[in-house]
């Protein structure tokens, strides 16, 4: 897979210097992102958000993670003892909190606000946490804290592995838990009040610190048991669910909505919604290896095929129910993939993306057309769709619409496991690893893309369907570019071919940024770090197929 | 199983003839290869054989020529056609698919063999399942029957290269092929794994009646084997006849020597090939 070979030659190659100037120079590194994560206005969006109430701010917390990360690395690299390793992270944190005390002094003592608009008195104030502006003791608590914050990683690097990984679920937990507070929160009302109002686990802005701490301890501890449980089961297991894992997984995702608030569950929605599109795309890119970058052209063939024909706005051709208008959709979609597909398909590798990308703007441009405006609202798009109706009853909640999402994403999915284990679904497989051999096997090659295409467009066109019913009206720019490529990221950051990584993606890529909402584009940002550094430490993706797992181990 | 008449001929090459832009591979090439037959070919490397196995197994389009199949022709045909025909084939360089396991690679090779359709596959239907079924016991006999049944559940991609060679022939071999056509399966092996495939080639004649075509340079593979042998040089056949003939013919001597002072040819054959290329050549050059 061309992804493949792309984050592969990212490789860091590292000339050989002194230690401790290796130790300077990631400290210098830490520094810079600190710096510029300042700069950028960062700091001060995310620091009105507290992860651990009345302790760590979110801004504080992603800067002790920056340094974390260097003492991390600076213990790592070195070649000597353990004390060697200490004293590098510790060295690296020090050079990192003074290049933020430079910049706090360089604010109050020179105004760089006129270039740096973010270079503010109160981020100063922020930075001085509490102490005086700029005074001594503000400048001199930074190198200290960062030095503190390296050790910390450079120990939990320097444990043995098990303990080094069950420490950092804790964290990680911790970090999850105070930054998606509204989300457990909101559970937790729900949920009969075992522990009394005395020991409230959120408090109302983030965790309370006794349940920090207490949190991350039961997550490492279970990081543990579950580490022992594997060896006992002789390592690393081949399939690529595990089954707890998925179970857990597949629960929570039933129940979610149940337990918490109106927003979480328009949210879920859309990372039902999400999912229905990937696994269409997965049949693709997953298991044909088809790179389709036209992928949203379906989704508003579906999406546009519900509206006019449940409509009850004045470009209706129908008044039809859901349940009629959506197997309508999807077979449209399908039908659609397959007339797009015929000439393209033909196209290998590369230029398919390219072939598919014109495909995507395609409709796009004729919704938009003046031939078709007249039929499809142009740029008004069509409003007043009417809601799926169940037994006289009105789905419109964004609950019970993520339930309808959801049983079309479990249909779906069995769908899309039965072919996977059929004489098709090796027939892709076969044709992504090699597909001169796959034909000279007696494998049509354009017939089975084709197919994959069709079924590919026929989920999407399912997605579609409905979004339609969800939002109520289709309009042109819903059909954007940016849904295809984000489709595209979900399966990368899941791992392509895994049914569980087209979940698992499209939590973290769509429920994620829009739970943090709040931090407006800065989310974004991370967003891209987090696919960056992503792919340089686990470019399988995050719950990957079977046969990238065992590679990664064999090798 | 097909039990192909002895000695009718199954293959049937006239004037073969590929041009690459302005590089002629192959010219003239007549190639009978009777049904049931080893027959190998030989020749210096650049001579042209895999480029003859690529245009007979539609890997390539040849620039002129006519290929029959049983007396079908079959040039022009687009490769998954060719397969379904009856022609299997395996690579000079192993071509599996590498990040499946072994049964799974044998599995795609039983693509044309399977008849449950998308809908009964969706379904789950007994004939589905049945079929399913029987296909994976299948993919474990052929497994078995090249010497690897513990490869099972191993990817393709990790497994040791004699192995890989062996699941390249089981895969070939499990779509009931006509006509087996191995490009240089000894490459790389060791006298014993050689010996190995000798007797693995005598079964695939023997007890599963397919017709086996191979290029080979390990000449006592090709005279434990062949019934037949054709040589090619510099694009054209030289030669053909049996083992003992060939071993004879001063012309096949003369090529390998050819290539051997380097002066003609586009790919010399590395001197230290030759040696071990014909016993009785080792003689003689002594
Ligand atoms: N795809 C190709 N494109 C251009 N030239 C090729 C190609 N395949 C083979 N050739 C040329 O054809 C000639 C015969 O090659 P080949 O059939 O591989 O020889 P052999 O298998 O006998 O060693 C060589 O000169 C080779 O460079
Ligand atoms: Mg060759």
């Amino acid at each position: 897979m061309s992804f493949n070979t792309v984050t592969s030659s990212f490789k860091v190659t590292r000339r050989r210097r002194s230690p401790l100037m290796e130790a300077v120079r990631l400290g210098l590194i830490a520094g810079a992102a600190l710096v510029a994560f300042a700069l950028i206005g960062a700091y001060s969006a995310m620091d009105k958000r507290a992860v651990i109430e009345g302790t760590v701010t979110l801004s504080q917390l992603a800067s002790l993670l920056i340094v974390f990360a260097a003492g991390h690395v600076a213990a790592r690299d070195a070649r000597s003892g353990t004390s060697a390793a200490l004293l590098n992270a510790v060295v690296a944190g020090l050079v990192a909190g003074a290049c933020l005390s430079v910049l706090v002094w360089l604010i109050m003592a020179v105004n760089l606000r006129t270039t740096l608009v973010a270079a503010s008195p109160a981020l100063a104030k922020a930075l001085s946490l509490g102490a005086r502006i700029a005074s001594l003791e503000a400048l001199a608590q930074l190198p200290l804290i960062g030095a503190a914050s390296a050790l910390v990683g450079a120990l939990v690097g320097r444990l043995p592995a098990g303990a080094g990984k069950a420490a950092l679920t804790g964290l990680a937990a911790v970090i999850t838990a105070g930054l998606f507070r509204d989300v457990f929160a909101s559970m937790l009302e729900r949920l009969p009040d075992l522990t009394g109002p005395d020991h409230e686990v959120f408090g109302s802005a983030g965790l309370n610190p006794g349940a920090a701490v207490a949190l991350f301890f039961l997550a490492a501890a279970f990081a543990l048991v579950r580490d022992r449980l594997a060896l006992k089961r002789g390592g690393v297991p081949r399939s690529g669910l595990s089954r707890p894992g998925l179970v857990l997984l597949i629960a929570g995702v039933v129940l979610l909505p149940l337990v918490t608030n109106d927003f979480v569950a328009q949210v879920a929605m859309l990372v039902a919604l999400y999912m229905l599109m990937g696994m269409g795309l997965n049949i693709e890119l997953g298991l044909a290896g088809l790179v389709d970058l036209g992928f949203v052209a379906f989704f508003a063939v579906g999406a546009y095929t519900v509206a006019l024909l449940c409509s009850s706005g004045p470009l209706a051709i129908a008044d039809v129910s859901f349940w009629v208008a959506l197997p309508v959709a999807i077979v449209l979609a399908a039908v659609a993939g397959m007339i797009f597909g015929l000439p393209v398909l033909r196209v290998r590798g590369d230029y398919l993306a390219m072939a598919t990308l014109g495909l995507g703007e395609i409709i796009r441009v004729l919704v938009l057309s003046d031939a078709l405006s007249p039929y499809l609202g142009g740029s008004q798009g069509i409003i007043e769709i009417d809601h799926p109706r169940l037994f006289g009853w009105e789905l419109k909640s964004p609950v019970a619409l993520y339930y309808l999402a959801l049983v079309l994403a479990g249909v779906v999915a069995f769908v899309s496991l039965r072919l996977q284990n059929a004489k098709i679904g090796r027939a892709w497989l076969a044709m992504r690893e090699d597909e001169d051999v796959a034909q000279a096997l007696g494998i049509d090659p354009v017939a089975s893309k084709l197919l994959a295409y069709t079924i590919g467009a026929a989920f999407a066109g399912a997605a579609g369907a409905v979004f339609a019913a969800l939002i109520g009206s289709v309009y042109p720019h819903s059909f954007q570019l940016l849904v295809s490529i984000n489709v595209l990221a979900i399966l990368v950051i899941g791992g392509l071919g895994s049914l569980p990584g087209v979940l698992v993606g499209a939590i973290v890529l769509i429920g994620l940024p829009e739970l943090l909402r709040e931090f407006g584009e800065f989310r974004y940002l991370f967003y891209g770090i987090a696919l960056v550094a992503m792919m340089h430490v686990r470019a399988e993706g995050l719950w990957p197929a079977a046969y990238a797992k065992e590679g990664v181990h064999a090798s | 199983m097909h039990r192909e008449r002895k000695d009718a001929p199954l293959l049937q090459v006239r004037g073969l003839r590929k041009a690459f832009g302005g590089v002629v591979a192959i010219q003239n090439v007549d190639l009978d290869v009777a049904a049931g037959s080893v027959h190998a070919i030989i020749g210096p490397n650049g001579a042209g054989k895999t480029t003859a196995f690529n245009c007979i197994t539609a890997f390539v389009k040849p620039t002129g020529g006519r290929i029959m199949l049983a007396g079908e022709r079959i040039d022009g045909l687009p490769a998954h056609v060719v397969a379904r025909h009856g022609i299997a084939r395996t690579y000079q360089n192993v071509r599996l698919f590498p990040n499946m396991t072994g049964i799974e690679n044998v599995l795609v090779g039983q693509h044309r063999r399977l008849r449950a359709t998308f809908w009964e596959a969706i379904l789950g239907t007994g004939r589905f399942r049945r079929e399913e079924k029987e296909a994976r016991e299948r993919a474990l006999h052929y497994l078995d029957f090249v010497g690897i049944p513990h490869r099972a559940q191993h990817l393709a991609r990790n497994m040791p290269y004699g192995d890989q060679r062996r699941l390249e022939i089981a895969r070939a071999l499990v779509g009931d092929p006509r006509m087996l056509m191995l490009d240089e399966p000894a490459a790389g092996m060791n006298p014993t794994e050689g010996r190995l495939l000798v007797e693995l080639i005598e079964r695939v004649r023997g007890e599963l009646g397919v017709t086996v075509v191979l290029i080979e340079h390990h000449m006592r593979v090709v005279m434990a084997v062949a019934e037949r042998i054709t040589v090619f040089d510099r694009g054209a056949i030289l030669t053909e006849g049996t083992p003992g003939e060939i071993q004879a013919d001063e012309r096949v001597i003369a090529a390998y020597l050819g290539r051997r002072s380097g002066q003609t040819g586009p790919a010399p054959e590395p001197i230290h090939a030759v040696p071990a290329a014909i016993p009785t050549l080792e003689a003689r050059l002594a």
